[in-house]
């Protein structure tokens, strides 16, 4: 009677060590940072939909014609942005209305596009895939192509535990590669956390004052960005007439109103703004000191002129710098699927 | 067991004295199958005038001429109510009715035994939480042609064809209606009388009545929300009826 009780001890023991661990990855949310915008119980990472999500994102099969992949106009290297071309070109050599923005931090995200088009990470990519300027493709036809591919259905199986490919679990494998690409290691995090041996400059820490004086109202530490749309006093290009935010919500209060964007690893990703009509960041600092075009949406951070002489201009450049993660810009798990 | 009876009681008495009594008791008696369930189902039919509609047709309505290519549109939140109070809910319910598939026009239902009804409660189209919750699967996956990419939010209502006063290329038009942001939300409510048994029964959708409302000489498409989305979905409440 004994011998069995120890027997069925020993099994349930033998079953608890043959499940499974629980070893899902999480992403690194840093002392002092917001709780993640992202519902991560909707959708729980898991490496298989991760490595699934990053195939998907390097592969042209994305496009109507099998040339174009998200990394096309998302460069890891460049902050995941399309350096060089101040407007972003796809599919055919179409050239898109809009810079292509960085990704980073993206489960932070509330709001997703230039203009807060895209109500969810989720569903972001569904908008490139089928833009006709980018991609040019359907959602139900990018399916079609992954269910006849023997390796997607294999890493559908992985994922998901059946090979079925859908458009929620392609999309969703998407947000979770994308979900994990988080920057939080830039020269200005070690200096908050206050690393052994690492502390700003002294052009960096003047910039840094000038930056919160002038600059944080809307690149709020430590996204870099309040999430929120506003009038930078870019004059608007009569080449492109683009409304911004007022487009989508047709309020005219939200006219030429566009989201706000994050500053991390701004000096990896000209050129910028919306229509990335500067080279570089001399010229973006001249916007704000000389350039604001006044208009009823302006936002009320730019109604009084920011004065900053050139030298100042170098520091707060100085400090923009110093939110480089290089780690990021080089960790192979964001890379190019091997 | 009788300890569990016991607190189940007590539950009860619970959410009575919340005021919450009539829906929560259903959800728990239901849960607990204290009554036997049954399966039925309801289905709604496409119809132009009497006939039902078959896609690519070309039908005769009033004065003028019709021709359907695509039918689609979204039924949620569909409920059932005797006098007013609702007897049955369904739970996550979405449900996209397709004319170039007629299986997706029956309804399948599980609720309790011998409910009896007096009218029938759904919307047309998807509400706004669901518009902001991501990406969704079966009915409300995108590559159902129900999903805007370019701005997000579901496509509530689909209706393409060729009427000869249409101003557009090859005489068509195109009505895609959705949008769930305030103060342009094209969800509408649909409550007719419904006065049946649990048994396979009908509920007519009546496109004449829609296809009387357009003007595809001025307006041959709508593709975005805003006003015009709006406008033309109030329409829709009043093609759904019961024999």
């Amino acid at each position: 009677m004994i011998h069995r009780f120890y027997l069925i001890l020993l099994l349930i023991f033998v079953g608890f060590a043959m499940m499974k661990p629980d070893k899902n990855p999480v992403i690194h949310v840093p002392k002092g940072w917001p709780k993640p915008t992202y519902d991560f119980k909707k959708n729980p990472l898991n490496e298989a939909t991760i490595e699934l999500g990053r195939q998907l994102f390097y592969d042209p099969v994305l496009s109507r014609n099998d040339q174009v992949s998200c990394a096309s106009c998302h460069l890891q290297q460049t902050a995941f942005t399309h350096i060089d071309h101040a407007l972003s070109h796809g599919i055919d050599d179409r050239i898109g209305n809009r810079n292509s923005p960085a990704l980073v931090n993206l489960a932070w995200g509330k709001i997703f596009m230039w203009d807060g088009a895209v109500n969810h990470l989720d569903v972001q990519a569904l908008a490139p895939i089928e833009n006709h300027l980018e991609m040019d493709e359907k959602i139900a036809n990018v399916v079609l192509k992954l269910q006849a591919s023997k390796t997607y259905r294999g890493r559908f199986f992985n994922a998901f535990g059946d090979s079925t490919v859908t458009g929620e679990r392609t999309l969703k494998s998407i947000s979770q590669f994308l979900l994990t690409l988080v920057s939080t290691n830039s020269k200005y995090d070690q200096v908050m956390r206050k690393e052994k041996g690492i502390q700003f400059s002294e052009s960096e820490q003047k910039g840094y004052v000038l930056f919160k004086k002038h600059c944080a109202a809307c690149h709020t530490e430590p996204l870099f960005t309040n999430g929120l749309f506003e009038n930078n006093g870019l004059k608007p290009d009569s080449t492109l007439n683009d409304i911004g935010r007022m487009g989508v919500t047709h309020r005219s209060s939200d006219s030429l109103k566009f989201k706000v964007p994050t500053l991390r690893n701004i000096e990896r990703s000209p050129p910028y703004m919306h229509d990335g009509r500067f080279r570089n960041l001399q010229m973006v600092l001249f916007h704000y000191s000389n350039g604001i075009h006044a208009s009823p949406t302006l936002s009320p951070q730019l109604k009084n002129t920011i004065a900053l002489n050139e030298q100042e201009k170098g520091c707060v450049i100085a400090f923009l710098k110093t939110l480089t993660d290089t780690e990021f810009l080089m960790n192979p798990k964001y890379g190019y699927p091997k | 067991m009788c300890c569990f009876l016991r607190k189940g009681a007590a539950k009860i008495k619970l959410l009575i004295s919340d005021g919450k009594t009539t829906s929560l008791l259903i959800g728990f008696l239901s849960a607990f199958s204290l009554t036997a369930q049954t399966d039925w189902s309801v289905s709604f039919k496409p119809m132009i005038e009497q006939q039902p509609l078959v896609l690519n047709q070309i039908y005769a309505v009033k004065n003028d001429t019709f021709r359907i290519d695509v039918f689609r549109f979204y039924l949620s939140g569909i409920s059932f109510l005797k006098q007013g109070e609702t007897v049955f809910s369904e739970s996550n319910s979405y449900h996209l009715i397709d004319a170039e598939d007629t299986a997706s026009y029956r309804i399948a239902f599980h609720s309790p035994k011998n409910l009896t009804f007096d009218e029938i409660q759904f919307n047309v189209g998807i509400d706004s939480a669901t518009n902001v919750a991501g990406v969704m699967g079966g009915d409300l996956d995108p590559t159902k042609g129900m999903y805007w990419s370019w701005q997000s939010g579901y496509i509530n209502f689909k209706l393409e064809g060729w009427n000869p006063k249409s101003t557009a290329r090859k005489h068509e038009f195109q009505y895609h209606l959705g949008g769930y942001m305030v103060p342009y939300s094209a969800l509408t409510t649909v409550r007719i009388p419904f006065d049946k048994e649990q048994s396979t029964d009908s509920i007519t959708v009546q496109l004449a009545t829609f296809l009387e409302q357009l003007n595809t000489a001025e307006l041959p498409a709508i593709m975005s929300p805003g006003e015009r989305a709006v406008t033309l979905s109030q329409v829709l409440p009043t093609i759904f009826s019961s024999k």
